[in-house]
Order: C-alpha cells, then structure tokens, then sequence
C-alpha cells in the first residue's frame, strides 16, 4: 500500500477524519521537536512548543494554502512558537537549570557529545533570526527557497542572514576555544 | 574581486550553490588568498559540525500529549433546542408522558431544594478519607490534601462514567488515574492539562505531574464491577486514594 502524502492527509483530515492528522504528527513529530528543540535547547519547552505547534495547525488547517509543501507550513509555526517561548522564557531567566545537556546526561560524555553542547551553546548565543536560518539550513537541511517561505523572506534576505550567521556562530565557537575553528590552514 | 564577493562564493559554495564558472572563479580566489582560504576552511568545518548534530528522540508521550490536545479542542456540532422547540414538543406528546414529565420535574425540584436549601452538608463530604455522596447520578468529592486540593466529579452516563478532576497544587503532585485496560476503555479524552508539568495518556493510566493546575476531562466504559482508581500523591505528604466505579 502506497503511503498518502501529507496533502492527502490534510485532506481527508479537513473533511473530519482527526485519525489523519494523527498520522501527520507521527510523522512529523520528531523534526519539529528537533527543530524547537535547537531553538530554546530545553527539551522539555521543545516539547511544550511541538504539542503547541500541532494544536494550531490542527485548528488553523482550514488556513493552509496547499500551494506550499505541508512541513514548510509546520516549520513555519514551530518556529513562531519556538520564539513566543523564549519570549516567555526571557521573564523566568535564571531559573532554568535544564539544558541539552540533561537530555544527554546518561550518555557517555564524550568528545562528540561536548563538541555538540558547545555547537548548542554556539547557537544560543545568535540572535533568533540568525539561529532560526542556521537550524533551518544545516540542521533540517532545507533549501534557501524553503527557508524563505518558512520565515516569510526573500531567498536574497536567507543567503545574506545565513552568511552572517555562519560568520559570528565561527567566531562564537573560536572565543569559546573549539579548536577546529581556530586552526590556520594556509601553513 | 573584493573581499564581500569572496565572502559570498565561499558560503554558497558550502550550500553548493555555485556554477561551475563561479566554482573556478573560487578555488582562483582561494589559490591566491590566504585569509580566504582559511576561512573556506573553517566555514566548512563548521557546516561540517552542524549537520552531524544528532537528531533527538521526542519524549515517548508526546504524540499521545498532542492527540489528547487535539482531541480536547474537537467541537462537535449539536443541533440548537430553544425551550419554545422543547414546549411545543412536550404539548404534543400524549398526556400521560405530559403529567410523567411534570411529576419528574416535582421530584427533581425537591431533591434540589433538599439537599442545597434543607439540608447542604448531604451534596459533598470531604478530606483524606475520600467519601462521597450519591447526587442523582453525579458523585463529587473533594481533594483536601496537605499541598492539593480540588474536586473530582463522576458523572453517570448511558454507557459509563464521565470524569472531570481539577485540582490546585502547591507542591509538586502527582495525580494518577489507573484501570485495567482489559475491563475498562478509555473512550474519550476532552482535556488532560498540567500546567507545571507532564502528562501522560497511556492505556491503563493516565498521570499527571507537576505544580500548579491539574485538570482532566475524560469518559470510560466498562463491564460489570470495573473501577477506575484516582490517586494523588503529594511531596508534601497529602494522599487521596478512591476507586469510581465505571459500571
């Protein structure tokens, strides 16, 4: 049996078939909790955010323009949501002591792990727009056209935010003293 | 070419976005640029780094966290009733269904007038020993722990039982509702929210977590003698423990 594509989904789940959508948030459930999650780094406000995430487009289904792909669609308010909580967040600063690294506190703690800690650490210290176009790109490995429509910016706008991004995010990491940043390749 | 058009060609070339005109202009570039080179490289590195982060498992209850939200906020359509639709029903309907309908309404009006004017107290009994009163077909009892209290409602229905619990934590509780799947069905979950901290919708139990509100609103089915037991637990130390019987 073939499987229905996410429009098809949508479809059926527009005419009142809610197990539809149940199929839509088992499929996309793990990339948008990873994309909120490399967004506010707490795993449990990136869980918050992806239950908040298919809430709204359950109810704003009737809204979705089935021109765009459904995930850009998805993307677009997970990453919205994913700012509305650290909006929120910004008011209890301080008192959060979870971070990524609870997550992978059973994990043996080695050079990989660390390494993707201080990348974590990297990212939040970008400002939002920044970080959103780098997640996007090189963690959920979409084009400049889709970060475009996720973020609602004209691809000019993605390539000139990317490059800067990936500039002060480099310049983060060699002040963080990652030495695979640092090292001089003309020697 | 200037340092900006270089900046360029070595990001989109990381995107491999470059044509092979614009890839030959680049490696020029790097051949005779040191700085350039050098920032070829580490940006590579870093494009490198970014895409072998890991992706992370979600939590094993999210997907039953959405459904339950997402069937929380379902509404289905009821045909409206206005009260002159409901009289002229009843006048149309034969005469002993007419004085049937009026003698209920006079015992209905008395149990009420007797339990909330005559005599209060038989509505809801409190406290830890979690007892309760038969009120028509709707059992309430309150939840007046150390660190929680709140109400559960059981309300009968055709089928089964409708249960409603709310509940105001101030330190950390936990509030389980547990049955045994093989008698009892879980039919229908309107909303199950914590606010200070996770939910859990499972087959046999239902557990809520955290400080602050606990709500849940949540319809079972079952056969003859199957229960479903609420429990709340407090670090503070309060307990209430109460079987509801579904069927």
């Amino acid at each position: 049996m073939t499987e229905q594509s996410d429009e098809d989904l949508v479809r059926r789940c527009r005419a009142g078939e809610i197990k539809s959508f149940d199929q839509l948030v088992e499929r996309h459930q793990r990339t948008i909790f990873n994309l909120a999650l490399r967004m506010v780094r707490d795993s449990d406000d990136a869980a918050d955010v992806s239950q908040s995430v298919f809430v709204k487009a359950y109810e704003n289904l009737e809204r979705f323009d089935p021109q765009y792909r459904f995930f850009s669609w998805l993307y677009r308010i997970a990453v919205n949501e994913s700012l509305n909580a650290l909006e929120q967040k910004k008011r209890f600063e301080g008192l959060d002591g979870n971070d990524l690294a609870a997550e992978t506190a059973d994990e043996k703690d080695d050079e990989t792990v660390r390494e993707e800690r201080r990348i974590q650490d990297g990212l939040m210290m970008l400002n939002v727009d920044q970080r959103a176009v780098v997640v996007l790109k090189h963690i959920q490995g979409l084009s400049y056209r889709e970060i475009g429509q996720v973020l609602d910016i004209p691809e000019k706008t993605v390539k000139s935010r990317l490059f800067s991004a990936r500039q002060s995010l480099k310049d983060i990491l060699k002040k963080k003293g990652v030495r695979r940043y640092d090292r001089r390749t003309d020697s | 070419m200037t340092g900006e058009q270089i900046h360029e060609l070595i990001n989109r070339d990381l995107d491999g976005d470059l044509s092979p005109t614009e890839r030959r202009t680049l490696e020029q570039a790097l051949r005779r640029n040191a700085s350039a080179r050098r920032l070829h490289a580490e940006l590579k590195s870093l494009g490198t780094a970014l895409s072998s982060v890991r992706q992370v498992d979600p939590p094993a209850n999210l997907g039953n966290r959405i459904r339950a939200d997402v069937r929380s906020r379902i509404s289905v359509p009821q045909p409206r009733r206005t009260l002159m639709d409901s009289l002229r029903a009843l006048f149309a309907a034969p005469t002993a269904v007419r004085y049937g309908t009026a003698f209920a309404g006079g015992l209905v009006c008395g149990a009420l007038l007797f339990m909330f004017v005559i005599h209060p107290s038989a509505a809801i009994v409190s406290g830890d020993a979690a007892t309760g009163t038969l009120m028509t077909h709707s059992e309430t009892y309150t939840v007046d722990v150390q660190g929680a209290r709140g109400i559960l409602t059981a309300l009968q229905t055709e089928s089964g039982k409708d249960l409603t619990f709310r509940l105001t934590c101030d330190a950390a509780t936990t509030t389980k509702l547990t049955y045994d799947p093989s008698r009892v069905k879980l039919e229908n979950v309107r909303e199950v929210q914590s606010a200070g901290g996770p939910v859990v919708v499972n087959e046999g139990v239902i557990q809520l977590t955290g400080t602050g509100a606990q709500k849940c609103t949540l319809s079972f089915t079952g056969v003859k003698d199957s229960k479903v037991n609420v429990q709340v637990a407090c670090v503070g130390g309060g307990t209430f423990n109460k079987d509801i019987q579904v069927h």
